[in-house]
């Protein structure tokens, strides 16, 4: 069981560390974000919660069958079927707004929805981390 | 709990991290972010655009 929770926790780790962390990294002016920190890390954070959360619905999904036994697994999966894709799409239009004109509500506004997305690949990750420790 | 679950939850497990991890080595990286590496991020993001996104059935809500 030990072995078991390494990559749960790690998972959870992870994503938790997205949860706190930007970059430490500074860009290069000559590159496509043109030295735009908040946009490359809001870029990255997209991505990844996307990448995260769709691992996790794809996870259940091929092994509906073998986890029958734990509904809440399919209840969480098909509520992040339901909210994610909004969220998606609110965070690319703030992403969007935030690009056209860089402004302190355009960006408090691309925090928030980037939050969202923060809280659904906690939840993708989080609930492995729940279920792994039964 | 069975060995198919635990194995299924592993599964899940590594999966999560095998996405994460990348972009979690990145944000621990100092000094300059290449313009390659800009470029990687923003083929990624654009991609995310699709509006096939979400039309796989692993999005679909069964009843």
């Amino acid at each position: 069981m030990k072995k078991l929770l390494i990559p749960i926790v790690l998972a959870v780790a992870l994503c938790g560390g997205l949860l706190t962390f930007t970059g430490c990294g500074t860009l290069d002016p000559a590159g496509v974000y043109q030295g735009d920190k908040v946009l490359y890390d809001a870029d990255m954070l997209i991505a990844t919660s996307y990448e995260t959360v769709h691992s996790f619905v794809l996870w259940e999904y091929n092994n509906r069958t073998t986890l029958a036994s734990i509904p809440d697994i399919k209840k969480t999966a098909d509520a992040l079927r339901v909210q994610y894709p909004i969220a998606h799409k609110a965070a690319l239009a703030s992403r969007d707004a935030y690009m056209t004109a860089k402004t302190a509500p355009n960006a408090t506004a691309l925090s928030q929805a980037l939050a969202v997305l923060r809280q659904a690949m906690t939840t993708a990750s989080a609930y492995l981390a729940t279920q792994g420790t039964l | 709990m069975s060995p198919a679950i635990i194995l299924a939850i592993l599964d899940g497990a590594l999966s999560i991290v095998e996405k994460v991890a990348p972009t979690i080595a990145s944000l621990f990286k100092t000094g300059q972010i290449t313009t390659e590496q800009q470029q990687a991020i923003k083929a990624r993001i654009d991609a995310l655009y699709s509006p096939d996104l979400f039309s796989g059935p692993e999005w679909k809500v069964d009843e």
